[in-house]
């Protein structure tokens, strides 16, 4: 339902939308054992709550209401419609997981409910525009990304022995197949590849098995905890490959917990991208948009762990989102956010310099371009200028 | 699955239950230190807790710390105060990773845990350990109250944490996040401990009481004792004198701890133009009576400033610390191990006119 008429008003009533107000909602991981995710919808409500605290959008104040679906796409869906059919909220904002989004797509686009920004780079949502219009991604694109450590490891090592360690959903064969477009004619030089579940509790056999194919190339195309273990285990098999690691994965936890359980050298010279400002690097500590959001961890969320990145991705996408907002008019509807979604081109604080949030109508991958950095000296560095993803 | 590997994992799991079966039967252990900065008397900055608890003891279930007679606790800050740090290492059985944790010290409204298990009732105080790692953050109340009863005997004050079993199967409710086992904590308040006015060495006593291994119950006849002495105050003491005729300059000094002499430390002297310039130039050795000497020379018609500086690290007093144990009904499984503080000390700043 896009719009109720208000008894006897002669007026349009929009879902989650009040003089003073816009209801937004999100479902995610609050709970359990994937709560890891759980900083990037805290992040984006603190930086709501910063936004209200200095006047709100066009005079209304955010309300974000979340909801724990534990990540289990199953509940999910529940969840979601409650937020749409119950609470009423304007639109879904930033919520957790491709999977879950993909659970849900079909129904909030026959809704015409905006589902903005979900955190995830696939293919399967970014270029299905035209049949789910309603949905709109945030992370670059997986393949772009892929592609980008491909063309670098053609370039920089051409006698690579490639073997890659990847999740097997569409995150993980996005990013493998960039890294086949981007190695071109070298593609044959991927001696191995292993897949894991994401449920699996270790990848240490899938590390042994990429270690005996004889690679020295190890790309490694999974979530933290895995990305975790595939480090320590090579350690402990006293396997040295170059590596290379999805930018999913270098949160500064990510190399503090491999290092506490191998050596403060396992990881350094590895290589992955990134978008995103981090707060634990020394290099950025003087730029506008880690000031703000420290500013903004110390005043709503000062419990909260600032080192941890995915806070400052959730402060990016409600950065993004109160954007989307402010174009959509002063009496937003509906279609009206869907259209300033469609035609952003913003400076996003929260990126790194040189980096824009950019969509039209055709482009539904804001974020279309990324830095390479490389870990040394405990920070992965920013290198070169921004590569394209999509 | 290929043989040889399944023949690795099943000699695995064959280590790993030899491993954890040797835990459960080896003696429990564990340490605390105690520090403050300053370690001075009648002082209120900071005070850190260092637990730290071997893998291979059984997890524990309840940590009791009791502050000694003679300190003071201010206890009443406001609800959501940050009151410290906490930094800490845990082993996650899931994963087999060891994690850090780290976060804040804040206070709770002890009205909201009138109903916890571990320390059921009005607590004095509730402070939360906002422990975090990669985002997660877990947090871990401690319980603050002054003691009453046979437990004065022990301190002035209680705190107390009690941790969720990390060793019971996966899906067992209450079980510890991903399974963590602390490994080691440190935890550092500012502004709440008052040192005693007298010197001496306050005594520390920690009741350790662990887990049945595999069961998720206390084994209270597994409560062991530890002990953590803080000798206060630290004073290090210089002076300096100077021959005009010969231009050479004599410092001399005394290191003491809770009013008895260090002997055997590494005292480190520092020289400048300016008393905030000063830098490391020699080192002296206290000797049996916590007393030291350097001499040098000065150039003529120059103003010199002189400072002494000297630490310890955390140190093993078991032998002499855990003579006299606490009765069995108390520590059933005795008194494991003692730590003399580490701290750091500096002394004055002494000027020379040459």
């Amino acid at each position: 339902m896009l719009a109720v008429p208000a008894a006897g008003a002669g007026r349009v009533e929009t879902p989650g939308l009040t003089k003073t107000q816009i209801l937004l909602g999100a479902t995610g991981p609050l709970t359990g054992a994937e709560s890891q995710y759980q900083p990037t919808l805290s992040g984006a409500k603190a930086y709501f709550d910063y936004v209200n605290a200095h006047g709100g959008v066009n005079g209304r104040k955010i309300v974000y209401q979340i909801e724990d679906d534990q990540y289990d796409p199953a509940k999910t869906v529940p969840l979601t419609q409650k937020l749409v059919e119950q609470d009423r909220v304007f639109a879904i904002f930033n919520s957790i997981g491709t999977e879950h989004a993909l659970a849900v797509r079909d129904y909030l686009n026959e809704k015409k409910v905006p589902q903005l920004f979900v955190g995830s780079g696939a293919a399967v949502i970014g270029a299905q525009r035209a049949k789910y219009p309603w949905t709109i991604g945030l992370l670059p694109s997986f393949e772009g990304e892929g592609l980008i450590y491909g063309r670098l490891i053609a370039k920089s090592r051409p006698k690579a022995k490639i073997a890659v360690l990847y999740e097997n959903d569409e995150y993980g064969n996005e990013l493998l197949a960039g890294l086949r477009r981007g190695l071109g004619a070298k593609a044959g030089q991927i001696v191995s590849t292993q897949a894991y579940a994401l449920l699996d509790t270790s990848v240490i056999s899938q590390v042994t098995q990429l270690k005996a194919s004889g690679a020295d190339t190890f790309v490694i195309f999974a979530l933290p905890k895995q990305a975790i273990q595939a480090f320590v285990a090579a350690d402990k098999l006293g396997w040295k490959p170059a590596e290379y690691v999805t930018s999913v994965s270098i949160d500064p936890a990510v190399m503090q917990i491999v290092h506490l359980n191998t050596t403060p050298q396992t990881g350094t010279g590895a290589t992955s991208t990134a978008f995103l400002h981090d707060p634990t690097n020394p290099t950025q500590k003087r730029s506008a948009g880690v000031k703000l959001y420290l500013q903004i961890m110390k005043r709503y969320l000062p419990r909260e762990d600032p080192k941890a990145v995915a806070h400052i991705y959730g402060m990016m996408a409600a950065y993004t989102m109160v954007e989307a907002l402010k174009q959509a008019g002063k009496n937003p509807t509906r279609a009206s956010l869907l259209r300033a979604a469609q035609h952003l081109n913003v400076t996003n604080p929260f990126l790194l310099p040189g980096l824009k949030v950019t969509t039209t109508p055709a482009n539904y991958f804001p974020i279309g371009k990324t830095y390479l950095v490389r870990y040394l000296n405990g920070y992965w560095n920013v290198l070169g200028k921004p590569l394209t993803t999509s | 699955m290929k043989r040889p590997l399944r023949a690795v994992l099943v000699a695995a799991a064959v280590l790993a239950t030899l491993v954890f079966a040797n835990a459960a039967l080896a003696a429990n252990t564990a340490s605390v230190a105690v520090s403050h900065t300053p370690m001075v008397l009648a002082g209120s900055q900071s005070t850190t807790i260092h637990v730290t608890i071997p893998q291979a003891t059984d997890p524990m279930a309840a940590i009791n710390i009791f502050v000694p007679s003679g300190y003071g606790a201010k206890v009443d800050q406001a609800a959501g105060t940050n009151i410290g740090s906490v930094e800490a290492t845990a082993l996650s059985r899931d994963t087999g990773l060891t994690l850090p944790l780290s976060g804040t010290v804040t206070t709770d409204n002890p009205t909201a845990h009138t109903t916890d298990p571990c320390s059921p009732g009005t607590n004095a105080a509730v402070w939360i350990l906002n422990l975090s790692v990669a985002g997660q953050t877990l947090a871990v109340p401690l319980y603050v109250n002054p003691t009453s009863g046979a437990a004065t005997a022990l301190g002035a004050y209680n705190l107390k944490i009690c941790l969720p079993p990390p060793d019971v199967p996966i899906g067992t409710p209450g079980r510890a996040f991903q399974g963590a086992q602390v490994l080691d904590a440190k935890f550092t308040v500012n502004g709440i401990l008052t040192t005693p006015t007298a010197a001496g060495v306050p005594r520390w006593e920690t009741l350790f009481t662990p887990y049945n291994p595999g069961k998720g119950t206390p084994n209270l006849v597994g409560t062991f004792e530890t002990r953590a002495f803080v000798p206060l105050p630290i004073v290090l003491g210089l002076q300096a004198k100077y021959n005009k005729k010969t231009r050479v300059y004599t410092l001399t000094g005394k290191l003491t701890e809770g009013g008895q002499p260090v002997s055997g430390t590494s005292v480190a002297i520092a020289r400048g133009a300016t008393a905030a310039g000063v830098k490391k130039v020699a080192s002296a050795t206290t000797g049996a009576t916590g007393s030291f000497k350097n001499t040098g020379k000065l150039k003529p018609r120059k103003t010199t400033f002189f400072q002494a500086t000297a630490s310890a690290a955390e140190r093993d007093y078991t032998a002499t610390g855990c003579q006299s144990p606490l009765p069995a009904t108390v520590a059933p499984a005795g008194c494991v191990s003692a730590t003399l503080s580490p701290w750091t000390a500096k002394s004055a700043t002494v000027r020379i006119k040459s």
